[in-house]
């Protein structure tokens, strides 16, 4: 029998953070934690079905109105709007200017592909180039520099953004890697809640980064997968985005509703795109509608109608509120609850940073070795750049959790 | 102030069927028919959400047990399985030697995007851009594009569709896939070929697996109407399962659109059928990065629906039955077309109407005739000639038959 004509292609490995839950669900001790993949979970470590999209599920299901025909290419238009309303601000000058767009996606990476697909192929700076560089933050979601390489980008760099040393933002490193960066480079900005870090940079460093920025024609591409999840407040974890438009920035913000709608698997996404006037951002959209086309046609329904649905109601738009500031709460009470445990056991090293720190992810500091030791000795599930999913605490978990950093600080270096 | 970053984007044309659907909505007169974008309707005109999806969907909004949290990048499990089971039949040797794998995707689309994004990546050498892509001609204009997207340099087409004998030029596939290079891939429709609804008949499909084989060409099938072609599952799949039985590795890109009427809950399935297990794996290792970067994971919710209605028995009788109420709709509106064309005397033949299979047909009006169709007569159809049938109802069928006679007599 002939060989298989799929001899020569070799194993990829498993993405990190998938690999890591699945050895949490193999693994039988009764301590276990998973502290590693991010979604939001209960004080009883269960997945939550936010109450306002199990009502509005069954208020699509009840509809009789409704049907399966195809979305438009660019998505649900109730969707489009109230999305890129979210992001942007009700008063927002581009919204007034109608001098935005928006593309519904595959949740945040649907956005960031058709985004950095457009960058790549489309006109900007030049046609087809390739060579645009395209700087990501050190560290952050190990994702971005994938999708932009599959988006055809040959010159994907790496912005200082995290100082292990302070345990917080290195912000002269990052003002310098943009002053040396060549003019038009892309630049992901985490518009909130940095992954992996949690460190955001306040808004006088913002002002800094925007300067720089404007002053270099650096393009700013943002990543929004946790506005309301973060802080609790929408405005609060918009602030960046919509400081760089109100400074007259054109930039690309790619928005998940994954975690603040907990529509983790409807993919549910969205790019607002801000252009300097209607006819360029119309341009702009009709070519990303050709890549879309050739990516997944027009994007699935249920998700985006869950959401135009919800952000379109006052009533609805207030329970839905209300439901985000309950995951956040219950972060801000777990890191509270973490820090204050660690510096009771007196654990060496400083936790500030855990409560200064914001989103649902804390970089703990804890090196590959400390964390290799929980995973394999305490049955504590954690990525292996220290970072920790603070919805894997819970009430009952904090102890065992504080404890067993204790020990992996004081008995590994 | 200065000039925009996106100043020299140009403007891309519309895609042409939703460019037609868009002018056919615009149009205020009332005779319109919409004959263009390839989706079901009921003989009122209306869309149709299939009787067992609506019960299925209310199933899942009443099922506390459910939550939103992410798929696996493959896709649900549950509907991986029974979607390949679908395409390749229970009894596959393929499924029974545990050589296959699925991908769940973002509808037919995501499927080929897929499945090109790998072959260009992990076939016939690595990152070999050159591998030659055959399409039919014609075929779907997305085919083109997805493979173009997917970075393949040399995409050709094979001879298909004989316009003046209005059938398939069986000879110039042949000859084309003979003088292919080796391990050249070819686009296939699995049934219901679009635009031209113009399938190889069993005895076709063997000659052409016999020099796809001789020659190491690669089967990519294309399976968007299983079912919703002839009525039968089976009989709409026999090409993939012959492929396979004749122990070919190949990939086949599956839409739930039709035949579940799912169309913008974006259901589908890439099935890769392989020599054995390990290459199996090994290449939906390589898939998953690809989807990774695509999509991350796809959506639930179209594929809970279907997954639910075809791993019970109960469900799929129902499902089996929805299907063939459409097909059997679709036959219906063939058969009396045809019948009113005879009746007129159209000049020309117009068996081809219901010898043709699936939602579409290739008439054969030239583009003039197309034009004089939409604004003569404010009937919408592809400048190809291609109708959909299901824009056809018992209440409009006169309307159209007289009007492509008037069309056909009055231009040339």
């Amino acid at each position: 029998m002939a060989a298989s004509i799929f001899t020569a292609v070799p194993r990829a490995p498993p993405v990190a953070v998938f690999k890591l839950t699945a050895d949490f669900r193999e693994d039988g001790d009764a301590r276990k934690v998973n502290l590693g993949v991010g979604a939001y979970r209960t004080d009883e470590g269960q997945p939550w079905v936010l109450p306002v999209v199990k009502k509005v599920e069954q208020m699509i299901a009840n509809d009789n109105s409704l049907n399966h025909e195809y979305l438009p290419i660019l998505g649900l238009p109730e969707f489009r709007a109230n999305a890129s309303r979210i992001a942007l601000g009700d008063n927002s000058p581009a919204i007034k200017e109608n001098r935005f767009g928006s593309v519904q996606s595959l949740g945040g990476t649907g956005a960031l592909r058709i985004g950095a697909e457009f960058l790549r192929r489309r006109w900007y700076n030049g046609n087809n180039n390739t060579a645009t560089p395209v700087y990501i933050s050190a560290p952050s979601w190990e994702n971005h520099n994938s999708v932009f390489m599959d988006a055809g980008f040959k010159d994907i760099r790496t912005y200082h953004y995290w100082d292990a040393a302070k345990r917080g933002l290195d912000l002269q490193g990052l003002l310098d890697d943009m002053e040396k960066a060549p003019e038009f480079s892309i630049f992901i900005l985490h518009a909130c809640a940095h992954n992996p870090t949690g460190t955001d940079p306040t808004p006088d460093q913002w002002k800094q980064i925007a300067a720089v920025m404007k002053r270099r024609f650096l393009f700013p591409f943002f990543d929004s997968a946790y506005q309301g999840f973060a802080s609790g407040s929408l405005d609060k974890d918009a602030w960046a985005v919509q400081y760089f438009v109100s400074e007259g920035f054109e930039l690309f913000c790619a928005q998940s509703f994954s975690k603040n709608f907990g529509l983790y698997n409807e993919r549910v996404g969205n790019l607002t795109v801000v252009g300097k006037d209607a006819d360029n951002v119309q341009r702009v959209l009709s070519q990303m509608e050709k890549i879309v086309r050739t990516t997944w046609s027009n994007p699935p329904s249920q998700g985006a109608r869950i959401v135009a649905t919800t952000l379109s109601s006052p009533q609805l738009f207030a329970e839905w509120k209300d439901n985000v500031k309950t995951m956040a709460d219950r972060v801000l009470l777990m890191r509270s609850e973490l820090r204050s445990r660690l510096e009771s056991l007196g654990t060496p090293g400083t936790w500030n940073h855990i409560t200064e720190q914001i989103g649902m992810f804390s970089f703990t500091g804890l090196n590959p070795k400390q964390v290799e030791y929980m995973i394999k000795e305490k049955h504590i599930y954690l990525m292996a750049s220290g970072r920790i999913n603070m919805c894997g605490l819970t009430t009952k978990n904090l102890d065992y959790v504080a404890k067993s950093i204790h020990e992996a600080v004081t008995k590994i270096s």
